[in-house]
């Protein structure tokens, strides 16, 4: 096999490594500080993806214009069903949310299908079908460009988190509960804040990739998984840890696909979770 | 007050629903087989999940393992060497049970909580359908066909009344067996471990090997389920055997039902399923996915506001209704 | 200040306060004894708003506190420092005194606080940029009654503050409370070490299987038979 194929599957592995880590980062987001294991996080990325077609459809404007619109109301979405469903039912265990989760994915995929049909949706912008050339890699631009914002979005929300009291606050959250209740943090407002952030940040998510993937109403739940095994794999809750995560599973994905068939390729995320979770639970940077 | 009192009012019980059951044939409306059918086949996969999922408390997202187990073996037996369903049922249920406490040894014997184990299972049951998705022998995406053979003695039947008794003869075997097992020592182990998992291990009881019982038992029970499905639909194929749709909707239905109670998977199927049915035949066809949207918010709604499932509520309102006679009664 | 009245508490369906009632009154610094099991931890639970009691009142300068959570209890000016220390162990010692003054109050004077929390532990100025997992036992417990004072409380609430320390670091952090105390700062401590707490205090309770069975100055409790047999030892 030839170092230029090999060198241009790893390239774009780690651009889309960059992109799930950001998914990742997302979904570590809402598990850290409400405990909750999110199965439907994947659908409203999805949401998004429909609703950034939607403005394209409806207005001819470029998708990526769209998220002015669409991130904010998926973050007030979110918001809405964090405080009526999601919290009230988290309040009988972290089981019974995940499974209040697994209800919601079946709602957003149907609410999908009627709106928009089963067919596979591929949407163009103004990047589609330009690519970047360097050193003999060729890369589509629209993975280029998702990838990077994808990146700067996670050194926003790591400075977010380093840097001002909210951040912290949810770092504490995260760390030990009690104490930050005892610390007279306002529990409900910060988790409702980091759920809706959380969303939000999926749904720009979606709207920077909408070019890059081709969607369909129930891509969802494959987006949740790929989400998930970054999140397991980096360390529950570890935010360098779903970074590196995210560029090693996007990396074993496309080398992988490359190298061993698309459906094993398709596979290696999956193994690498029952490996983690079997014989190092806490993960890569986790602690125990 | 011994322990076979409530057991006997149970079997009392199921005696009464499976003679209604029975009966059905003979009272129901017309075009009814169908919809009981596939009632009665989730209502089946919903008490076989219970028993690891609510009963011993282990949440496992990889049921489709079983069914594909079942469905594939006994399917491939069959074209391959002729071998009848009802035997080669046995068998897939033999390899769904072995996978299942396979399943069971390794995540559990670390101690894996809950949701790492959910996962675990989650992301087997992908890994399979992938397999069954690509691999030639499992007849990849399109899936295997079975040969119209139309004969009893291969698991075919031309009426489809007769598969109705069939699956209403496995809901009996596992809806018998659950209260049989439910305040005995399996049941009574198996439930301990789900409420105070240390307490259990406490008291001595090995832990690992009960829930490696209950994995393996539900995943022989379900697998059995999966048989039934293929000589109903007469073909596998993945999505629909090895994929998550199915085993979502399984935990979905028991959790509105009642997790971990003995009739919860039964009550959730036979409201919801005919109620989907009913909304698809209605509304599926002018708008697709409406029928399941309805079906999802109802879902949600209940999780949210019942999260006891309907048994549980039941079991309130009967409380509700004690107290007040109670007060009134002198 | 702070007066309790009645408060009972269980988990699930066990008691574990059968009704406790006490009083801190402004610049005390009282004791509260018992064995592990008493039900201490609990009634702090109650008292900082982790956990809300069966029945009974919890009220400070007069604001009814019962129930009303952590947020209320803070705001009115109650600080826990709770037991096992609970520092945030993945941020630094600065992250973990600035934390202490989320409250709005505390948050406005956040930077002068500091300073002379910082002051009054040099220990900590030293290691400022550590994670707190790194420190030591006994600097965990300075960060985390730093992190209570951080909260500018009028009364703060010590659980079990010497657990775990060596008896160096006990004198060092006792010396410290009551510099504290001498400053005008209210204070409930909560320990097993009883010959420790009622040296230190100027008044205590001694609770027992959720009740209060003996209160008094820390001088008649440390002389009373009981408390000397089942708790001093002699």
């Amino acid at each position: 096999m030839p170092l230029d194929i090999i060198a241009q599957a790893t390239v774009q592995g780690l651009l889309m490594g960059a992109i799930y880590a950001l998914m990742a980062l997302s979904m570590t987001l809402i598990f850290s500080t409400c405990g909750l294991l999110n199965f439907a996080h994947g659908d409203f990325m999805v949401l998004a993806m429909f609703g950034a077609m939607l403005v394209y459809e409806l207005t001819g404007a470029d998708p990526y214009l769209s998220a002015p619109l669409v991130v904010p109301a998926l973050a007030g979405i979110g918001a809405l069903v964090f405080v009526h469903l999601v919290r009230p039912v988290l309040a009988g265990g972290a089981l019974a949310g995940a499974q209040l989760t697994l209800g919601l994915v079946f709602v957003q995929q149907n609410l999908l299908l009627m709106l928009f049909g089963g067919d596979q949706r591929n949407v163009q912008t103004v990047l589609s079908n330009r690519h970047l050339e360097a050193f003999g890699i060729v890369l589509p631009l629209p993975l280029v460009v998702g990838s990077a914002c994808a990146v700067v979005l996670a050194v926003l929300l790591y400075g977010m988190l380093m840097a001002t009291d909210f951040g912290r606050q949810i770092r504490a959250i995260a760390q030990n509960r009690d104490a930050a209740a005892l610390m007279g943090i306002p529990l409900r407002r910060v988790q409702t804040l980091a759920f809706a952030l959380g969303i939000g940040l999926l749904g720009l998510t979606g709207v920077l990739t909408v070019a890059q993937f081709s969607v369909t109403p129930s891509s969802g739940l494959d987006f949740t998984l790929i989400a998930l095994i970054v999140m397991v794999f980096g360390g529950l809750g570890h935010f360098i840890g779903s970074l590196i995560g995210g560029l090693v599973i996007g990396v074993a994905e496309g080398l992988g696909s490359l190298l061993l068939g698309g459906t094993v390729g398709a596979m290696i995320p999956y193994l690498i979770l029952v490996l983690v979770l079997l014989f190092r639970p806490h993960g890569l940077l986790g602690e125990k | 007050m011994t322990g076979t009192d409530p057991t006997r009012r149970r079997l009392l019980a199921a005696a009464a629903v499976l003679a209604a059951g029975l009966l059905l044939p003979v009272l129901g409306p017309a075009g009814w087989v169908n919809t009981a059918i596939l009632t009665l086949l989730f209502a089946y996969l919903c008490l076989a999940w219970n028993i690891v999922g609510g009963i011993a408390g282990q949440f496992c997202i990889g049921h489709s393992l079983f069914v594909a187990a079942g469905a594939y073996t006994s399917t491939l037996l069959s074209l391959s060497f002729g071998v009848t369903p009802w035997v080669g049922m046995i068998a897939g249920g033999a390899v769904a049970a072995l996978i299942g406490v396979a399943i069971a040894w390794l995540s559990l014997r670390y101690e894996l909580p809950p949701l790492s184990f959910a996962l675990v299972t989650l992301a087997l049951g992908m890994l399979g359908y992938l397999l069954a998705s690509t691999l030639d022998v499992l007849g990849a995406s399109r899936g295997l066909a079975l040969p119209i053979r139309g004969t009893p003695a291969m698991y075919q039947f031309r009426d489809d009344v007769l598969y109705y008794y069939v699956i209403l003869a496995h809901v009996a075997a596992v809806l018998l067996f659950t209260i049989a097992v439910y305040d005995g020592r399996l049941g009574l182990y198996l439930r301990g471990i789900r409420d105070n998992e240390r307490a259990a291990l406490g008291i001595g009881i090995h832990v690992l090997r009960y829930k490696m019982a209950a994995m393996g038992i539900s995943a022989f029970f379900t697998a059995l389920g999966g048989t039934f499905y293929a000589q109903y639909l007469q073909f596998v194929e993945p999505h629909t055997f090895a994929g998550l749709t199915l085993v979502i909707e399984v935990i979905l239905f028991t959790v509105v039902g009642g997790i971990g109670t003995i009739w919860g998977p039964l009550v959730g199927p036979l409201l919801l399923v005919p109620l989907g049915e009913t909304l698809r035949a209605g509304l599926g066809d002018q708008t697709p996915g409406l029928h399941l949207f309805i079906y999802g918010v109802l879902l949600v709604t209940v999780i949210r506001f019942a999260p006891q499932g309907l048994v549980g509520l039941a079991g309130q309102v009967k409380s509700r209704i004690h107290i007040v006679l109670e007060r009134v009664t002198p | 200040m702070l007066d309790l009245h009645g408060v009972r508490a269980s988990y699930g369906n066990v008691a574990v306060l059968q009704g406790v009632s006490l009083s801190v009154a402004p610049g005390e610094m009282v004791a509260l004894v018992g064995v592990n099991g008493a039900g201490k931890t609990t009634l702090m639970r109650c008292i900082s708003g982790l956990m809300a009691p069966t029945a009974g009142t919890v009220s400070f300068n007069g604001v009814q506190l019962a129930g009303r959570g952590c947020e209320a209890a803070v705001a009115a000016g109650i600080s826990l420092v709770p037991e096992g220390r609970m520092v945030f162990p993945r941020m630094t010692v600065l992250e973990n005194l600035q934390l202490g003054a989320t409250n709005p109050r505390a948050r406005a004077r956040r930077e002068a606080t500091l300073r002379r929390v910082l002051d009054l532990f040099p220990r900590l100025h030293e290691r400022a940029g550590q994670h707190a997992r790194t420190l030591s036992g006994g600097e965990q417990q300075m960060l985390a009654i730093g992190r209570g004072l951080m909260a500018m409380p009028e009364l703060l609430i010590l659980d079990e503050p010497s657990l775990g320390l060596s008896p160096l670091m006990v004198q060092e952090t006792f010396r410290a409370l009551k510099r504290l105390n001498d400053d005008g700062l209210t204070m409930l401590l909560v320990e097993q070490n009883v010959r420790l707490s009622l040296a230190a205090s100027t008044r205590g309770y001694v609770i027992e299987n959720g009740r209060i069975v003996l209160t008094g100055s820390a001088g008649q409790l440390a002389d009373d038979p009981l408390v000397r047999k089942a708790y001093l030892g002699v």
